[in-house]
């Protein structure tokens, strides 16, 4: 198995790009960028790398155990490593859907959105906690169609390094091909978006098709200014409490919550409650639709210009 | 440290201690280049767009903004009161519970969340007193 790390590779690159957006925000936007926030990222960032050093291996024993009853035997060649990297970003799109979608998962997920600031220090906001979660099931397909687990994590690592540039405002628009096919700035900012249109949208890690084959994408619109972060702002530059913040709001619901409800509060999506007393993203985009409709209604009834119901 | 203490250093360490010293020169290099705002709510309108950033669909029927724009404090109908405050470049607000207090100080009003991390704010506004009673007859 080649010892071959895309990621440690690319470190240099990211911290040149980093500096370089540094000064453009420092030309362009100086509130691009915020000296306490950017220290929370990266060190985010050091504390992943720690997290996987420590976890990884165990994970990639579980694999190469897993692969001993693999289907087939894929070659190291160059179209298995295409196939590999576009399977991948697809079990990647699933991890990243569940990361979003089930309070277990997010609670890792979190630390990666934790930031009201969209910039490549912001890539860098991986989470410590990802091995306690089980995103690691996703690859296992893989895995027994017979891909080698260190091909895999070489087209992660590559996964991993593409998505990092996609952290940016100082890009707009990627040519119109390039965003119809590939993950972009553009589309990766609703992705962190906290306005309710945007709200667990563009899952994509390098291919943005998947969005659109599975109804979870959806374009950004200039006439909307994007808020960053997530609904309840940590309001704290608490490295340690960034990190497992989640994981002890989970465990105070559990605690209080009546026993017919504690596991939800560990499967079911972020934001619910057994007695509604906070929100899930679809509550709060549905909620923000009806107002959207309302306020349309009012504007069409007192201006018949800005139209209304066209008859059938 | 000498160069031959560091070469006994395990390699893993080795990389560990030169991202240590990489991430905090780049957040010194933010820092030098002076990035970073402090926001600031400039109006009544700008106070109501932020409630709805911070907690979508917020509707205030009174606004108090701090006199230098830095915090503001918003109640619903229903009685709802949001705070916002700064927090790095950004608002962070949250919806007051029954655990929150408030006091004033030399006209300032000083609303605590009684939320450990997020912690207080300093107000000067307007009638700080009707806030401060606002703030104390929330029921959970």
């Amino acid at each position: 198995m080649p010892d071959f790390s895309p990621t440690e590779l690319a470190v240099p690159g990211f911290v040149a790009l980093v500096l370089i957006e540094m000064i453009w925000a420092r030309r362009k936007r100086r509130e691009a960028y915020e000296p306490k926030d950017t220290l929370t990222s990266l060190a985010f960032g050091l504390g992943s790398t720690v997290s996987g050093l420590i976890f990884g291996g165990l994970f990639l024993a579980l694999f190469l155990w897993v692969w001993q009853f693999r289907l087939f035997d894929v070659p190291w060649t160059w179209w298995a490593f295409a196939l590999c990297f576009v399977l991948d970003d697809l079990a990647y799109y699933w991890v990243h859907r569940f990361g979003h979608r089930v309070r277990w998962f997010w609670a890792s997920h979190v630390n990666h959105h934790s930031s009201q600031h969209y910039n490549l220090s912001t890539a860098l906001r991986q989470t410590w906690t990802g091995f306690l979660t089980l995103g690691f099931v996703f690859k296992l397909p893989l895995v027994l169609a017979g891909f080698h687990p260190g091909m895999i994590a070489i087209c992660a690592g590559f996964n991993l390094v593409y998505q990092f540039w996609i952290h940016t405002e100082a890009i707009d628009r990627m040519p119109r091909w390039f965003e119809a096919v590939m993950n972009t700035p553009s589309h990766h900012r609703v992705h962190h978006a906290t306005n309710p249109r945007y709200l667990d949208r563009n899952y994509a890690g390098v291919f943005i098709v998947w969005d659109k084959l599975f109804g979870t994408f959806e374009a950004e619109t200039d006439d909307e200014q994007i808020r960053y972060g997530i609904v309840k702002q940590l309001g704290s530059f608490n490295l340690l409490w960034a990190v497992f913040h989640e994981w002890i709001g989970i465990a105070q619901d559990i605690r209080r919550s009546p026993w017919k409800h504690k596991l939800s509060y560990l499967l079911r999506e972020p934001g619910w409650t057994h007695d509604g007393s906070r929100e899930t993203s679809d509550q709060i985009r549905e909620a923000w639709q009806t107002r959207q409709g309302r306020e349309t209604k009012q504007v069409s009834s007192e201006n018949p210009i800005a139209g209304g119901p066209e008859a059938a | 440290m000498p160069i031959h203490a560091a070469m006994d250093l395990p390699p893993a360490l080795l990389q560990f201690l030169g991202s240590l010293v990489a991430i905090l020169a780049l957040a010194a290099f933010a820092r030098a280049l002076k990035l970073g705002s402090e926001p600031r709510i400039a109006s009544i309108d700008e106070a109501r767009r932020a409630a709805d950033e911070a907690v979508s669909g917020f509707d205030p029927i009174k606004i108090g903004l701090d006199d230098d724009g830095r915090s503001a404090l918003l109640m619903e109908a229903e009685g709802r009161i949001l705070l916002l405050r700064p927090h790095g470049s950004h608002l962070a607000g949250r919806i007051l519970t029954a655990a929150a207090s408030a006091r004033i100080e030399e006209g300032t009003l000083i609303v605590d969340t009684a939320e450990k991390r997020y912690g207080a704010a300093r107000l000067r506004l307007a009638d700080p007193s009707a806030w401060m009673q606002a703030i104390e007859a929330i029921e959970d």
